[in-house]
């Protein structure tokens, strides 16, 4: 039997190392598994019974704090990348492990729990770490949906698609330390990481595999520049006038990259032009020859067979916002912004210079109802307002 | 299939079946089932059963893959938990309640296996000192009397299934058995060691910790993610190396027929390649730089010599930001560069050009060569291979390898375009292929045949006979 002492430091140093395996899934933020796991652990370990309940889990929260930032610097020095989102996340999470445990000591359930009830003492403690990493999820999105001025529902929605499963993995670990700590003593906490440790491993390919991913699409993008089609950078431009708009329509994640890889191949379809278009502007040339390059376009990016919903953005891109009124045609919002982007982006040459732009919206103005959705050109009107001028 | 080249397998599949069955009788006379081990014995049937409901999560790269699936880690805990009767029990019952469609002397089979594969588990635990996981608690203990056989008895598992699945290639395909073995322990390997140990971890809930059947819900859970994440890493690889094909496709567009011209060239390559013995990590890169070879082409819109000329370094320069294409820039660049120093754009000489250039420069060739152009009729393979081994700017040691390739693969008599049909192919895992749907070098070759040959001269501008200088 491991002394509570050897056994509560064992698992501040697992945080330690933990923190070096870090896995980044999104742009700006990472998770590493291990460490939290091994935060929940401590938390679930220290003894919460009694009027020193409180006390020791405060003591616990500041252990883990120290610990946590002990092993952010041993990452940083090493040169291996960490987030400070995941402290603070971890820490709310530890929070809530602590005080939903004072609870659960109050149910006499605790580790000499026998055969017979154990299993009600693994649910509680699953139930728990399961509650907790809720409580963590709705933290983190109330903070970001705070000071990005996002929905919510949107932000947690993201959460939880990217982080969830990992959260459920790390909850269900921590749990499994716990209950095999007679067993296996400080064996525990090295032995039941290896199903993080594969996950992480998996984790850290797949962000690999993404970003990969992504720089094909954009070599994608910038060929036609590169053949002399379009000017240079239009479809990245346009791209981020489609992700800006998307944004202020409080889309996810997931549909904000749709529209924005849609904008980044729009223009693929002009490879099959044996002159190419002046300026590559093809919101000047005729209706007919507009769907013609869209549909090229959609021959090539369907081709991928695994890029479906940008090949339905990019195939009704030059579609006329009017259809949608006289014909009850259903275009979807990503097509629609991927025309008025790309018509400012054209109209105005690319430039960001106050003159050429409000030139370009005048004439967006002119084909508004029309050719374009008068929500979205409020949207857009705003957006450039906003940005600073090159 | 003949009914005669059928007998074979199912003869084989008889034999596995009698193994196991004489394995079950000797496991029910040593170690019969008790009443305590049927809540574990039903709980791995349950988590069996979920590993083969959920599909194998495929990490392929151009049909070869690791696949992940978790039933080994369930048989072997049943072998430890309950006996060699679970174990065989468990893998033979989940693999035949499996609910994917497949045929019946596959599903015969990898049920017969995976139960021989549970019984030697079990047989291996017990007999290498393994203890009855509920009766120890202390740490040395689970380590000594539960961990030590418990490995020892997955090592064991693998070894089996290793040689029943070789034993079964051999039969049905006529692999070398003892090839096979040793490439499915190295490819296997690593994913048994893992599944030994998340195994231990299940056993050790169950017993030590007393956790008892909620352990197998808490295992599932970790198990669900573990597969969940494989699943995605799978996706977006195979999503990366989908949008490779759009690259590809978009040159197409602008060139019809160099889509199926770079892929002609990415096979015969790979061909010449594995002559050559290039490690697998080579072979990719080389691969991916023969399919990609032609893609400055794009820029190019008439018949114009020096915007031809210009396509092998404007390929690089469309191909530069793309991390996993960074090998292969030097190779496109240098793809028209020939050994005597009469190619474009360096004038290199001999060695200096890349060996992977070298080898798609041969590729390229024999291509043009059996296609033909406006002016110049297609030629037979034997022919293509005599003009290549005269040609000065080839490489004659690659040109052997090519040669090589061709008397393998069938087709060294072919003529003009028709050596796509005649070129057999050895499918490595022919079940991963066809449930992933990834498409395999067979159907590639199928769809080129269709495509039918393309005379332009863009495409072909690498015609020996036509060929650009510097």
């Amino acid at each position: 039997m491991t002394s509570t002492t050897l056994w509560l430091s064992g698992l501040l140093l697992l945080i330690v190392v933990g923190e070096c395996a870090h896995v980044r899934l999104v742009a700006h933020r990472g998770i590493s598994p291990i460490a939290s796991a091994a935060a929940v652990a401590f938390m679930l370990s220290l003894p919460h019974d009694g009027a020193l309940g409180i006390l020791t889990t405060l003591a616990g929260l500041l252990a883990v704090l120290v610990a946590s930032l002990l092993g952010t610097a041993v990452a940083a020095a090493l040169g291996l990348p960490t987030t400070p989102a995941d402290v603070l996340g971890r820490m709310t999470n530890a929070a809530a492990v602590g005080t939903l445990a004072m609870l659960l000591s109050t149910a006499e359930l605790g580790r000499d729990t026998g055969p017979a009830d154990r299993w009600i003492y693994a649910l509680a403690l699953w139930l728990v770490t399961l509650a907790a990493a809720v409580i963590r999820a709705a933290a983190v999105s109330a903070w970001m949906s705070w000071s990005e001025q996002r929905s919510f529902a949107v932000v947690l929605q993201d959460e939880l698609s990217t982080f969830g499963m990992v959260s459920l993995a790390v909850a269900t670990t921590a749990v499994t330390i716990v209950l095999a700590r007679d067993a296996l003593g400080l064996w525990a906490p090295l032995f039941f990481s290896i199903p993080l440790a594969l996950t992480l491993a998996a984790a850290r390919r797949y962000a690999q595999a993404r970003t990969t991913y992504r720089e094909t699409i954009m070599a994608l993008a910038r060929l036609t520049d590169i053949a002399g089609y379009t000017p240079s950078d239009h479809a990245r431009r346009v791209a981020d006038l489609s992700v800006g708009l998307a944004k202020a329509r409080g889309l996810s994640q997931r549909e904000i990259t749709t529209i924005e890889y849609a904008a980044l191949l729009h223009d693929l379809g002009q490879v099959a032009l044996d002159e190419p278009i002046p300026g590559g502007a093809t919101v000047l040339a005729a209706p007919r020859d507009q769907e013609r390059l869209a549909r090229d376009a959609v021959e090539i990016v369907r081709n991928s067979g695994v890029l479906e919903d940008v090949a339905r953005i990019v195939a009704l891109q030059a579609t006329p916002f009017r259809l949608m009124q006289e014909d009850n045609e259903r275009i979807p919002l990503g097509a629609r912004i991927l025309k008025l982007a790309n018509a400012l982006d054209d109209l105005s040459g690319g430039s960001r210079d106050r003159g050429p732009v409000s030139v370009a919206l005048e004439r967006i103005q002119l084909g508004l109802g029309y050719e374009y959705d008068p929500d979205l050109v409020d949207d857009l009107i705003k957006l450039v307002a906003s940005r600073p001028v090159a | 299939m003949t009914a005669n080249s059928a007998r074979g397998p199912w003869a084989f599949v008889a034999i596995v079946w009698l193994i196991a069955a004489l394995l079950m009788a000797a496991a029910f006379h040593i170690s019969p089932l008790v009443a305590a081990d049927l809540v574990p014995l039903i709980a791995l049937l349950l988590l069996g059963v979920l590993s083969r409901v959920l599909p194998d999560t495929l990490i392929s790269v151009s049909g070869d893959g690791i696949r992940f699936s978790f039933l080994g880690i369930v048989i072997l805990a049943a072998a430890v938990l309950v006996g060699p009767v679970g174990g065989g029990v468990v893998g033979a019952t989940a693999t035949l309640a499996r609910p994917t469609r497949m045929p019946a002397i596959r599903r015969l089979f990898n049920a017969g296996m995976h139960g021989t594969v549970g019984l030697v588990g079990g047989f291996a635990y017990q007999g290498l000192g393994g203890v009855d996981p509920l009766t120890v608690g202390r740490p040395t203990e689970v380590l000594l009397l539960i961990g030590v056989p418990l490995v020892l008895a997955d090592l064991a598992q693998a070894a089996t299934n290793a040689l029943v699945l070789s034993g079964m290639m051999w039969v049905s395909s006529g692999v070398p058995f003892w090839v096979q073995v040793r490439s499915l322990l190295s490819s296997t390997g690593a994913a048994y060691v893992a599944y030994g140990m998340v195994a231990f971890l299940l056993v050790v809930l169950w017993g030590p910790a007393q956790v008892r059947w909620f352990s197998a819900a808490l295992t599932a859970v970790l198990l669900l993610v573990v597969w969940w994440v494989f699943g995605q890493y799978g996706a977006e690889l195979e999503a990366h190396e989908r949008t490779t094909d759009t690259l590809i496709a978009a040159l197409d567009v602008r060139h019809p027929g160099a889509a199926a011209h770079a892929q002609r060239v990415a096979m015969l390559a790979g061909w010449m390649g594995e002559s050559l013995r290039l490690a697998p990590a080579a072979l990719g890169e080389l691969r991916t730089a023969a399919l990609l070879h032609d893609i400055g082409l794009l820029g190019v819109r008439d018949a114009d010599v020096l915007a031809v000329r210009g396509h092998a370094l404007a390929g690089v320069e469309m191909l530069k930001n793309i991390s996993f294409a960074a090998p292969a820039l030097p190779v496109i660049a240098a793809h028209h560069e020939r050994m005597d120093g009469t190619g474009y754009p360096h004038g290199m000489v001999g060695p200096q050009i890349p060996l992977e250039s070298r080898i798609i420069a041969v590729a390229d060739s024999f291509d043009a060569l059996t296609t033909g152009t406006d002016e110049h009729p297609p030629v037979g393979a034997r022919e293509a291979l005599q003009r290549l081994a005269d040609d000065p700017g080839l490489d004659p040691a690659i040109v052997a390898a090519l040669e090589r390739a061709s008397s393998s693969h069938g087709f060294s008599d072919a003529t003009g375009q028709n050596w796509l049909g005649r070129a057999k192919f050895v499918e490595r895992e022919p079940q991963a292929t066809s449930e992933a749907g990834v498409r395999s070098i067979a159907t590639i070759a199928a769809d080129l045949l269709h495509a039918g040959p393309t005379t332009s001269w863009i495409t072909r501008h690498d015609h020996p006979d036509d060929r650009l200088g510097l």
